[in-house]
């Protein structure tokens, strides 16, 4: 996953499409997702040792609404398991705490039956008075609360049994909601923690407790030993590093002392044994946001003109070392809900491109400034990339990198003329991106957003699959016709599995819990 | 007033030049673009919940408020909390010195291992071939960046031998040592080189001076010689660069943790301002000042002790 992609959690739940509405015990199955590493059914996979595993992303820490960052929805997922999970094909939800879950015929209701085994690290059972506090700090949270909006109640009508009302019926996003990390469940009142200490030293139910952690520094889950399912996790320990440098996990991949590294960035992943790579189904999209707000950017012809003027190829293969292919749309595939737009999207045309700029308000150009990540290593080279392209409409590009810190406070603040980032998604359904998009000024271009929440609403309320289609289909159509926010690749997300890891299976924005993975030496 | 009012006055000193060192980091910080408060609550919230908790970090205060409030709680042994794990920040550096110091400690262990016995070489050997290879060696090794002489150490060293680990810091004291090796020779190789001038040249003034002619004449062995009369005169000017060096070996941790994956205060304080966790970031500034502070003090007490030429008057 690129360093700074920000994860959209904008967990609106939807319920995936027939296997999910149907509920009933397990609900959808994992589907569609190999398992990686070294053959073997589960039944084989051997338990014990510790699993080491790399990143370059700090953890947030266990406050599950202020997760930003991949690593910290991994790890949370890992220790503060939810009533739900998402399914490595990236479009399902499997069990969780949760062994099934049905709606009444109007979806207005869902009923989600507990199972009997499910206990936190310090044994305490898992009730619905459990998840029914959790929902309260759901609800709280400033950055997902507003996710959780439609949940108008949730009652326990015994130990075991929690019923959450639902404010509208046929709310696509719940159960994609309810699958997503930020909706783990606590013990009621911290399990008398308190908030502070709690969040110091999370109990959870989910496969590892933590042993130890520091804030961007090593962090230590040991097996729970009340963990729902006595067969796994398989190993004892989990060990995550930070490790900032690309050359330096490489290295500590090859030399054995890492056994997975999550999220190689497709500038160095062409140094790894291809055979070791987890590459991953498309889920990322790199953008190039314009800035509606003021000239230039605010006449479409010259939006058109640059979304013509891109080289797409040369930043596939460059930037990206071919781990990318041309954008479909706006809207990260890969997910459920996800359609195509009904027309073709951008490719490269520097003929029609000068012709667009020649009948706009600034036919010969304009000095404009991009703004990137600096620490992105493919960003660097992707802002070089379109300062070349659009220094052939005449634009003289300043290209501004900043660190990630002072990129993040002048994106959001939007006052930049063209923004460059990536986005994915974080939960198993297209809501999450559009709620990613809300939450952005739609997607840093200051675009009002006041049509993408009907049409997000819209979607969230759609009764048929064809409904929801006929949605995105005409935001993604509206992305094009507006050409604010240009997507210039879908990418993957790569992991680096060495071959004696079995069972590692990570759903296509890079998602995985390690209670599946075994080692095999 | 002697050696202990020396003392004294000094790190009475020290108390204005560290405030104006919290002042100097505090003030920074608050030109430094990024918002901390929206890392603290999430990308995802509203600027109504961003007011909200920089209303109540009190963060819209004036900044001399802040200033005073912050330098209250310090002279009251209070770092503050963490934005990012709520921690108190104390409890963080505590977690994270122990790394820094061992390599620190071994760092300056192997500096001085290489430095004292290739200066000597290479005075006695003056404008000789060995002294020529030092120097030469010295200067590739002060023109190699940190993070590039790890990355080397790891793929020629590390990788093939297996002996040392790619990186971490290892769970038992063994594996600490193991662990440490190469990041201390990635910072003794940054330092040596400017020891081996220093040390070489004073050796070399030294050897030229008449009480050294004279104790040759009385028959003192080269080597007693060089131990008893000319290392501990030569010293002086060497170990007030090491002081000065160590200084930069602080710093130069910085690299090397991150290079290493040692988590260590380093490690930290690039963390923190990622993050932008203010009270991190002041706390971690506030160690090395404290640190730089008493190995400069530590210093000049041992230059005295070392060379009774130097007088310590009130």
């Amino acid at each position: 996953m690129r360093q700074k992609t920000v994860a959209i959690v904008l967990l609106a739940a939807l319920a995936l499409v027939a296997a999910a509405y149907g509920g009933g015990k397990g609900g959808a199955t994992t589907t569609g997702a190999t398992a990686k590493g070294t053959s073997g059914a589960v039944s084989s996979q051997r338990r014990g040792g510790t699993l080491r595993v790399v990143r370059t992303e700090s953890f947030d820490g266990w406050v599950l609404d202020s997760a930003a960052a991949y690593a910290s929805y991994q790890t949370d997922a890992a220790v503060i398991e939810g009533l739900l999970r998402p399914g490595a094909d990236g479009k399902s939800v499997t069990p969780g705490l949760a062994e099934s879950w049905a709606p009444n015929p109007k979806a207005h209701t869902w009923t989600f039956k507990l199972r009997k085994n499910a206990r936190f690290s310090d044994r305490s059972p898992v009730t619905s008075k459990d998840v029914i506090f959790s929902l309260g700090i759901w609800k709280a949270g400033p950055n997902f609360g507003g996710s959780y909006v439609n949940i108008k109640s949730a009652t326990a009508p015994d130990k075991r049994t929690v019923v959450f009302k639902l404010g509208s019926a046929y709310d696509n996003t719940f159960l994609a909601l309810m699958a997503s990390s930020v909706s783990g469940v606590m013990p009621a009142n911290f399990g008398s923690k308190g908030k502070v200490a709690y969040y110091q030293h999370p109990i959870g139910a989910g496969a590892f407790k933590v042993d130890t952690w520091t804030v961007g520094g090593r962090i230590v889950l040991v097996r729970n030993p009340y963990f729902y399912d006595p067969k796994r996790p398989y190993v004892d320990k989990v060990v995550i590093d930070v490790v900032a440098d690309d050359s330096e996990r490489k290295i500590l991949f090859d030399s054995g002392q890492a056994d997975i590294v999550e999220y190689v960035s497709a500038a160095t992943a062409a140094q790894y044994d291809r055979s070791k790579l987890d590459v991953l189904l498309p889920s990322q999209i790199e953008h190039l946001s314009l800035n509606v707000s003021h000239p230039p950017f605010n006449d479409v012809r010259v939006r058109r003109a640059v979304a013509n003027a891109i080289d797409y190829q040369s930043i596939i293969k460059g930037p990206f070392s071919g781990f990318g292919a041309p954008a479909k749309g706006i809207l990260a595939p890969n997910l459920a809900g996800w359609a195509p737009p009904t027309q073709p999207y951008y490719s490269t045309n520097l003929k029609r491109a000068k012709a667009l700029l020649a009948g706009s308000s600034a036919p010969h150009g304009a000095a404009v400034e991009l703004i990137y990540d600096s620490g992105v290593a493919s960003d660097v080279l992707v802002a070089q990339v379109l300062k070349d392209n659009l220094g052939k409409l005449g634009f003289n590009v300043k290209l501004t990198g900043l660190e990630t810190g002072a990129f993040v406070g002048r994106a959001f603040s939007v006052n930049s003329d063209m923004t460059l980032w990536s986005y994915g998604a974080i939960s198993p359904d297209i809501s999450d991106p559009l709620g990613w998009f809300l939450g952005t000024k739609w997607l840093f271009t200051g675009l009002p957003t006041d049509t993408l929440r009907k049409q997000f609403g819209s979607y969230r309320t759609a009764a048929t699959r064809k409904g929801r289609i006929v949605v995105i289909t005409k935001i993604q159509n509206q992305a094009i016709t507006d050409a604010h926010a240009i997507a210039l690749t879908q990418f993957q997300v790569i992991h680096g599995v060495n071959t004696h890891v079995s069972g590692f299976a990570s759903a296509p924005w890079g998602l995985s819990f390690y209670d599946t993975v075994s080692l095999n030496r | 007033m002697g050696r202990f009012g020396f003392v004294a006055k000094r790190l009475l000193q020290t108390v204005p030049l560290l405030l104006g060192i919290v002042l100097i980091v505090f003030l920074l910080l608050k030109v430094t673009p990024g918002d901390p408060v929206r890392q603290i609550v999430g990308l995802r919230a509203s600027q109504e919940q961003l007011d909200a908790v920089r209303k109540q970090l009190g963060l819209n205060d004036p900044v001399v408020a802040q200033y005073g409030r912050y330098v209250a709680r310090l002279l009251r042994g209070d770092l503050g909390y963490s934005y990012k794990s709520l921690q108190p920040v104390s409890t963080m550096i505590g977690d994270r010195i122990g790394v820094t110091a061992w390599l620190m400690s071994v760092g300056i262990i192997l500096t001085l291992l290489i430095t004292v016995p290739l200066s000597i070489a290479s005075a006695i050997r003056k404008d000789r071939p060995v002294d020529h290879v030092i120097r030469a060696g010295g200067l590739v090794g002060l023109t190699m960046p940190a993070f590039w002489v790890g990355v080397m150490l790891l793929l020629t060293v590390a990788l093939p031998t297996g002996w040392f680990p790619a990186g971490g810091f290892g769970d038992t004291i063994p594996q600490h040592a193991r662990s440490i090796f190469l990041p201390a020779l990635t910072l003794a190789i940054g330092t040596a080189p400017i020891l081996i001038r220093s040390l070489r040249a004073s050796i070399i003034s030294v050897l030229g001076s008449e009480y050294v002619a004279t104790a040759r004449s009385l028959g003192v062995s080269e080597a007693r010689l060089i131990r008893r009369f000319v290392l501990r005169n030569a010293a002086a000017a060497s170990v007030t660069l090491l002081a000065l060096e160590i200084g930069f070996l602080l710093f130069g941790a910085v690299v090397i943790e991150t290079t290493f994956a040692l988590p260590g205060v380093g490690q930290g304080l690039v963390l923190a301002a990622r993050g932008r966790d203010l009270p991190a970031i002041q706390g971690y500034t506030l160690l090395f000042a404290i640190v730089v502070v008493a190995v400069y003090l530590a210093s000049d007490i041992a230059t005295a002790l070392l060379d009774p030429r130097v007088e310590i008057r009130s």
